[in-house]
């Protein structure tokens, strides 16, 4: 089953305002772009994957990039703590792990 | 305050001893005339304050004492006046430039910095790109029964492997501490707030070099997203330094 990474694009910010509230505002300029860079790391996981070319220990350490990446411009923010910026990146990440597994069937996502 | 005299006559004239400190100035206007102080203080004797003499001829000394010290004490009061102002300008001066400091807050630009960030971005692209390339290159090799192939892929897995590449990681994350080092010893506020994307930055690197030391080698579609992962991270690094050299605060 194809991914329709537009949704999953809109899913992850949404889930990202959750955490964040009132401070999407703020920080929306430079998370913007890191959301969609997490998107694409996520169609490409999903082609390598079809193709073999990813190994689990790999596809982790993609996802705590990813994640550690988010989760440290949100924090440059004054308006956003690391707790905060952490749960933002998590709750980014669990969107976009959730589409791998139920539309690439990616057991390790 | 009069002095009681017994003594020749001073040469400080006793009408203009009205305090302390423009007695001091007036004997520095008035030493050198000596015919108008001897007339004044013939009456000086009495011990009257000649500020509150009563003969005409005295008020007429102190007229010409007056007038004649009035360069002297104009020179001291503008003197005291100029140095007044300047003080007065220099404060308002260092009041102001703490103002503008204080509500700009905006760190200032350091190119040394930004041509690290360069630098640093660089050296990462170009070794995580040798890297996607090596594994391209052996899965290539991996996919043809050819005896010089299976040669050319033994080199590549070589050049591949975690042992050949330890100098990249090393230089990369030399290079990175120098980088948030430089950025974060800038003394202004908003450098603490870049300091978690540098960390993470650091971090990231850390663990390509984990993964690649745990299996030896990197595919080359996990090197290409690094690479395009990374590439993000340092944008977002570069963002902030134009920001500051264009002259904005970050936010």
């Amino acid at each position: 089953m194809a991914i329709d990474w537009n949704q999953v694009g809109k899913d992850v910010e949404a889930a990202v305002i959750n955490v964040l509230k009132g401070s999407w505002g703020t920080v929306s300029t430079a998370a913007g772009p890191q959301i969609q860079a997490m998107i694409a790391i996520g169609q490409s996981i999903e082609q390598s994957n079809s193709q073999g070319r990813l190994t689990p220990l790999e596809y982790d350490t993609l996802k705590a990039m990813e994640k550690r990446a988010f989760a440290g411009i949100l924090h440059s923010y004054e308006a956003v703590g690391i707790v905060i910026a952490e749960q933002a990146a998590d709750a980014a990440w669990n969107v976009i792990s959730q589409a791998l597994i139920k539309g690439a069937g990616i057991a390790f996502a | 305050m009069v002095e009681a005299r017994t003594s020749p006559p001073s040469p400080f004239p006793v009408i203009l001893q009205c305090c302390a400190a423009k007695k001091h100035r007036r004997r520095l206007t008035l030493r050198k005339m000596p015919d108008l102080e001897q007339s004044v203080h013939r009456k000086a004797d009495t011990g009257t304050d000649r500020r509150h003499a009563t003969q005409p001829e005295t008020y007429a000394q102190i007229g010409k004492v007056a007038a004649t010290g009035w360069a002297g004490r104009s020179l001291n009061t503008l003197s005291r006046t100029t140095g007044r102002a300047l003080l007065l300008i220099g404060l308002i001066a260092a009041a102001t430039a703490m103002a503008a400091m204080l509500t700009a807050c905006a760190p200032t630009y350091d190119n040394v910095a930004d041509q690290m960030l360069v630098d640093t971005q660089k050296q990462a692209d170009d070794g995580l790109l040798k890297l996607e390339n090596l594994g391209n290159e052996t899965d290539s090799l991996k996919k043809s029964t050819n005896a010089a192939d299976k040669k050319a892929l033994t080199a590549a897995e070589a050049q591949a492997s975690y042992a050949s590449n330890v100098d990249f990681y090393s230089k990369l994350q030399s290079s990175m501490t120098a980088l948030d080092d430089r950025i974060t010893s800038n003394p202004d506020l908003s450098t603490q707030k870049i300091a978690p994307a540098l960390k993470a930055l650091e971090d990231n690197i850390d663990s390509v070099r984990q993964t690649h030391a745990t299996q030896n080698e990197l595919s080359p579609d996990f090197a290409k997203l690094t690479r395009q992962q990374m590439d993000q991270q340092f944008k977002a690094l570069t963002v902030y330094e134009l920001t500051i050299k264009n002259g904005s605060k970050p936010q």
